[in-house]
């Protein structure tokens, strides 16, 4: 990035320039996320996975939907499609069965992918559809003023639920992982490198391959719910997040409570065929000539 | 039109062979022309398309969005990017419309059909001329963009429109609209497919045997 940056507090920054330059669209700096906000730790997180992934960078290709995460495809220089609320897997869905060549990553929050698009997340994760999923989980909508959603905790505070959230929250790695997907984590934006590592396993794969991450969100959910500073909730994240590959599925419900650990990991990694490679062989064997191939044939 | 009775189809479907088909190749956007014009120049109608993986690297937005392809909420972005989405189905309308006639020629009433309710429709023509009715019929393939020429053309030559839908009104508002003659409807909403009797009926009422 070649603009001037300006730490809270701190002294102004100036670079000439910097290594992901041709992968971001600095023009389009500063960027709308609050301060504290994590969303920006995990486009840093999949810029440096696809700088070093082995696919070449025209060839990636970022799909997100709506909201404060849906924005991370407007920032990116990368072929990137900010589509409708909830939406974005199906739309990716269509782009990997008509181009195989290409390596695309849905980059959503909770309430666009896991409750808007609540439908579209179990059925690619059943089919075992060839995408890399990421979403962040910031437990509540943000972008809306903080309303809370299906991942937002039992008995968290938000707008709509100021006396405290009566609905039992979606346990999303469980959810994926039971419908069929080949990859599942979770790990919370404290974890970059093993954010980074996550995603460039999950460009690797071929079948769904899901990361949750968990992020703050200071002024609409952090705020009502003992994290009211930006880094409080990093704290959080670094005191009590319990690394477990191995760790029962079942028992990994976010709370958000202070005293309630965390459970991160690559929790699920297993080869079973994907959905397009199951469509390419039905192709195969059937009289159809392939559909697939370049954007005019 | 995407009828729910197209859903449940139970009658053959004959899709051409590929061959067979006209296809039209969507202009694809140049990367290298980004070099010296942004994607999406609204002062044209049809855009260059910008195909993932070829170096385009565009931003494809569903929010209303500048020539870039960035979102905005300047009113001047969206006030241009609603006249181009708006305009470029308008503008073409006469392309677009697509409908067809029957028993129109010597008609002194016509019905105005759209989707499933066309084949019921027809069948009330039918039996109405068989009735000594002129009756004949319009079946808009296209509902929108709104086909109001064909709607002043047909109403200026019978006495009558009859317009047979499966809701309690819907088309009919925008036919009265254009209009050059008196609008009745045949409405219908036990939730199976219109029966012609219901058209029939209408047609008699306005023009008794």
């Amino acid at each position: 990035m070649t603009q001037s940056m300006l730490p809270v507090g701190g002294p102004e920054i100036k670079t000439e320039s910097h290594q992901w330059d041709s992968l971001i669209r600095s023009e389009r700096y500063p960027n709308i996320w609050c301060p504290g906000c994590g969303i920006g730790i995990v486009l840093s997180s999949y810029i440096n996975a696809v700088q070093k992934s082995s696919i070449p960078s025209e060839k990636h290709v970022c799909i997100c939907g709506i909201g404060c995460t849906g924005r991370v495809a407007g920032y990116l220089n990368l072929d990137s499609y900010h589509t409708t609320h909830g939406r974005g897997i199906p739309f990716a869905t269509g782009m990997s069965v008509i181009r195989p060549d290409l390596e695309i990553t849905v980059v959503a929050g909770d309430g666009d992918i896991s409750t808007i698009g609540g439908n579209h997340l179990i059925h690619a994760a059943r089919r075992n559809t060839d995408l890399n999923v990421i979403m962040v989980n910031n437990l509540n909508y943000g972008m809306t003023g903080g309303q809370h959603g299906a991942t937002t905790p039992l008995g968290a505070r938000t707008h709509t639920s100021p006396y405290g959230n009566v609905e039992s929250p979606f346990n999303v790695p469980y959810l994926v992982s039971a419908a069929g997907a080949s990859f599942v984590a979770r790990w919370t934006t404290i974890h970059v490198r093993q954010l980074f590592r996550a995603i460039r396993r999950m460009m690797e794969i071929e079948g769904f391959a899901f990361l949750e991450v968990v992020s703050p969100c200071p002024p609409t959910f952090g705020e009502f719910n003992n994290y009211p500073e930006a880094l409080d909730m990093m704290k959080y994240f670094r005191d009590k997040s319990v690394v477990d590959d191995n760790a029962d599925l079942r028992d990994i419900t976010i709370t958000a409570r202070p005293e309630d650990p965390i459970v991160v990991g690559n929790f699920v990694d297993r080869r079973k065929p994907s959905y397009q490679e199951l469509l390419s062989g039905l192709l195969e064997k059937s009289s159809v000539k392939s559909v697939r191939g370049g954007a005019n044939q | 039109m995407a009828d729910q009775v197209i859903a449940m189809m139970w009658e053959r479907l004959q899709i051409p062979r590929r061959e067979d088909i006209e296809v039209k190749q969507r202009t694809v956007l140049d990367p290298e022309v980004l070099a010296s014009q942004p994607p999406f120049d609204y002062s044209n109608d049809f855009l260059p398309m910008p195909i993932a993986g070829t170096g385009c690297r565009v931003n494809v937005d569903s929010l209303t969005h500048d020539s870039r392809g960035y979102p905005s909420i300047e009113h001047s972005v969206s006030e241009t990017l609603t006249r181009h989405l708006v305009g470029k189905i308008t503008d073409h309308a006469r392309e677009i419309w697509k409908w067809e006639e029957f028993f129109l020629e010597d008609a002194d009433v016509a019905v105005v059909s759209y989707g499933c309710s066309s084949r019921s429709a027809l069948r009330a023509v039918k039996i109405a001329r068989s009735r000594g009715i002129k009756a004949g019929l319009l079946r808009l393939i296209t509902p929108w963009p709104f086909p109001d020429e064909i709607i002043e053309r047909v109403s200026s030559r019978v006495n009558t429109l009859v317009v047979a839908e499966i809701n309690y009104g819907q088309l009919v508002h925008p036919i009265r609209e254009h209009s050059r003659c008196p609008v009745v409807g045949a409405n219908w909403a036990p939730g199976t497919l219109i029966e012609p009797s219901a058209i029939l009926d209408a047609l008699q009422v306005v023009v008794p045997s």
